[in-house]
């Protein structure tokens, strides 16, 4: 019975998880500039907010599940970490040509920040519930 | 033959100078005969060629840069460049001990621009007039400013007396200054010396922050 329970917990623990993971890499910088003196947020731009976006749901999701778990919510939620992830990894892609640009100008000492790759670690996570895992009411229904 | 070859290559020299001011300073910027005048390129090897002003024990100078950068062969990066910034390199452009020049970059809080050698973005040569990073950002960030900053050396040094204490390479280490009071010590000092005296102080000023690139330029006196 207590394992049961805790499986229950367990797709909304990584969809709250992985979705504070995701909100919270939109806070960190995500580039710098001057070795890291100056940085800029996720936050601050269009792509950061839809992450944010993506994040708190996937957190609001996460409390769904326990309140109703059924696996379309589960698999829907993972859909939705699956698409933060390929949003990430193209940003990712985005900060990779932008820091190789800036580089070319030594005395801005530009370098990728923390955030976009704890944005991307956090989607994987919520990505996660696709995987066929003994997930609690995939055996219960 | 010769003639049209002379004509041609003025020719040349004109349009890249038009066209290097009109990268470097976008319309709306006042021009400035205080910082940077990055110009135009050298017509053998590409690079920019200009002025950015400096701070040399107490007065200010001016930097004549002739040459591109330098970044060495280590530690990795994955830039292009191979610039890499936080650790010292392992290969210098030529041997022996180079000077280094400090970025002082004010972080957190806008100090008067008249004490900024690089206060208008793109008026600094070897830098972009503003940053693109609309790429991470997405729309609304293709024309972030540059971050302004000013520059020390100490030609006291006896590596700085390098090649005649004239042209040569330097070597670009940053320092962060947090405190705008700080900040107005250092612009009142002109010196290495009172930033070494805040740093031994430890408040609102960072330690050097050692990078890979260098930056090949003269000191001249500021005319």
């Amino acid at each position: 019975m207590r394992r049961e329970s805790s499986r229950e917990w367990r797709p909304s623990l990584v969809a709250a998880g992985g979705g504070s993971i995701v909100a919270a890499g939109t806070m960190l910088p995500w580039i710098s500039l001057f070795a890291g003196l100056h940085s800029y947020a996720g936050i601050a731009g269009l792509y950061g907010r839809m992450m944010f976006a993506g994040g708190a749901l996937a957190v609001a999701g996460g409390v769904a599940i326990l309140v109703r778990p059924d696996p379309r919510l589960r698999l829907a939620i993972g859909s939705l970490g699956l698409a933060l992830t390929i949003f990430a990894a193209w940003v990712l892609w985005g900060l990779r040509s932008t820091t190789h640009g800036l580089a070319r100008h030594p005395l801005l000492l530009a370098r990728p920040g923390p955030g976009l790759f704890v944005v991307l670690a956090g989607a994987l996570l919520v990505a996660a519930l696709l995987s066929p895992l003994p997930w609690r009411y995939d055996n219960a229904h | 033959m010769h003639t049209r070859s002379l004509s041609l290559s003025a020719l040349f020299a004109v349009a890249s100078m038009v066209v290097g001011c009109a990268d470097q300073r976008s319309p709306g910027e006042p021009s400035s005969t205080r910082s940077s005048l990055a110009a135009n390129h050298d017509a053998h090897s590409g690079a920019s060629v200009g002025f950015t002003d400096g701070w040399q024990n107490g007065t200010t100078v001016s930097f004549f840069y002739t040459k591109p950068f330098f970044c060495s062969d280590g530690p990795p990066s994955g830039a292009p460049s191979g610039c890499e910034v936080g650790e010292d390199g392992t290969s210098d452009p030529r041997p022996g001990k180079i000077p280094v020049l400090y970025v002082m970059t004010p972080t957190g809080f806008r100090p008067d621009a008249s004490t900024l050698q690089c206060p208008i973005p793109g008026n600094c040569i070897n830098h972009p007039s503003t940053i693109d990073l609309s790429r991470v950002f997405g729309p609304g960030f293709a024309d972030v400013p540059l971050p302004a900053h000013s520059h020390i050396i100490d030609s006291d040094l006896d590596e700085s007396q390098s090649n005649g204490g004239e042209a040569g390479w330097w070597e670009i280490e940053v320092i962060g200054v947090s405190s705008p009071a700080v900040w107005d010590q250092i612009v009142a000092g002109k010196s290495l010396a009172t930033v070494r005296a805040l740093q031994a102080a430890g408040v609102g000023i960072t330690d050097d922050i050692r990078s890979n690139a260098y930056l090949f330029f003269s000191v001249r006196p500021k005319t």
